[in-house]
């Protein structure tokens, strides 16, 4: 009776030594991302401005920049035992051109895991970060995407990366997954896009082992332990494949979306939606 | 009521799969996006390429008055009798 009493009590002061470091290391980590953004936006994209001339050209190398950065911050996380993350089959996305990526959202941190893996990637992205001070630089250097543009435009300038040869990452729930669920409700802006463009789809289905990183949780509500990541990338998903032509074009688009909800919560069926401690 | 606000309320029903809305339910004057029958962007994306489509109808999407045009039924049925190609 004492021994597994004795055992515990000792497992649940290492715990709280390991919680007190990972709230320490998850405070250092928010700072230090918003501060490497603020840092970069400072100073590597202006100076790519004046270096480089060619808008397009800059843009692949802030993409460039973002990825190492982005590699540097989840090596740091991982060391600080706050998060790591584990891939399968990246060769799919890294021998990929002109798709469209597309993730589920369960977390704050799902797109630097996934950028942190690609030189080059485009990404749509919420409005917002074009005005949020550490991180507008950012997004504006990599010529990113913004989800509030009207549709033909975002189209448009999807079209353009695509054509060029860039893959396009594209959250198709819009917003990160609600607390205690699989996957939210998928917007049609993907749907639309791949029909305008016929772009092929790439799926990444992004595992978490906790139900953390909500929207509106503060970020000292950490996990009970490290957070693991596992991104799967999948087999590209040819467009012809899976679109029907012969459907009047807006219920293309939600046959499409349909589609892509059941390929994902297929794909998560093994998560626990919720309290995956 | 005319006959093309009817069947353009026919058509967004069928178009935009509002399941759950009857061509009674929508008011000709009423805002079709956000206010009113409360669609939304990509609504108006889907609807504008099959309004397109099947009406004929040339829609600039940098045109300012396409918000007008797409306000309400009964705007965009004046606009499709305007560009003169019904049916």
């Amino acid at each position: 009776m004492t021994k597994p009493a004795c055992a515990e009590t000792v497992q649940s002061t290492r715990r709280n030594l390991n919680w007190y470091w990972r709230l320490v290391g998850t405070g250092l980590a928010f700072s230090i991302f918003g501060l490497g953004g603020l840092f970069m936006a400072l100073t590597i994209f202006p100076a790519l401005m004046v270096i480089l001339r060619n808008r397009a050209k800059r843009r692949k190398y802030a993409q460039l920049v973002i990825c190492r950065g982005f590699r540097l911050f989840v090596w740091m996380l991982d060391h600080s035992g706050v998060a790591e993350v584990e891939t399968h089959h990246l060769e799919r996305l890294r021998d990929a051109t002109g798709s469209l990526i597309i993730a589920n959202h369960p977390t704050l941190l799902d797109v630097v895991m996934i950028l942190s893996q690609l030189d080059r990637c485009q990404c749509v992205v919420k409005h917002e970060l074009f005005r949020n001070p550490f991180l507008f630089g950012v997004v504006r250097a990599a010529g990113f995407i913004r989800n509030d543009d009207n549709p033909e435009n975002l189209i448009m300038q999807a079209r353009h990366h695509l054509q060029s040869g860039a893959n396009i990452l594209i959250f198709p729930e819009g917003t990160r997954t609600p607390s205690q669920k699989k996957l939210g409700k998928l917007q049609r802006g993907v749907a639309n896009i791949a029909i305008e463009t016929q772009a092929d789809l790439i799926p990444v289905v992004v595992h978490c082992n906790h139900d953390t990183l909500k929207k509106g949780v503060p970020w000292y509500r950490i996990p009970p332990s490290k957070i693991r990541y596992r991104l799967e990338v999948d087999h590209p998903l040819s467009f012809d494949d899976i679109n029907d032509p012969d459907l009047p074009r807006a219920k293309q688009a939600r046959a499409l979306t349909r589609f892509i909800k059941d390929y994902i919560l297929d794909r998560l069926k093994d998560d626990f939606a919720g309290n995956r401690t | 009521m005319t006959s093309l606000e009817t069947e353009l309320k026919a058509f967004i029903i069928d178009t935009l799969n509002l399941e759950d809305v009857d061509v009674n339910d929508i008011d000709s004057e009423e805002a079709l996006f956000v206010d009113g029958l409360g669609l939304d962007s990509i609504d108006a994306l889907e609807l504008g390429v099959a309004i397109q489509k099947k009406y004929d109808v040339r829609i600039d999407a940098k045109d300012e008055d396409v918000k007008t045009h797409f306000a309400s039924v009964h705007n965009l049925a004046k606009f499709i009798q305007a560009s003169g190609k019904e049916g």
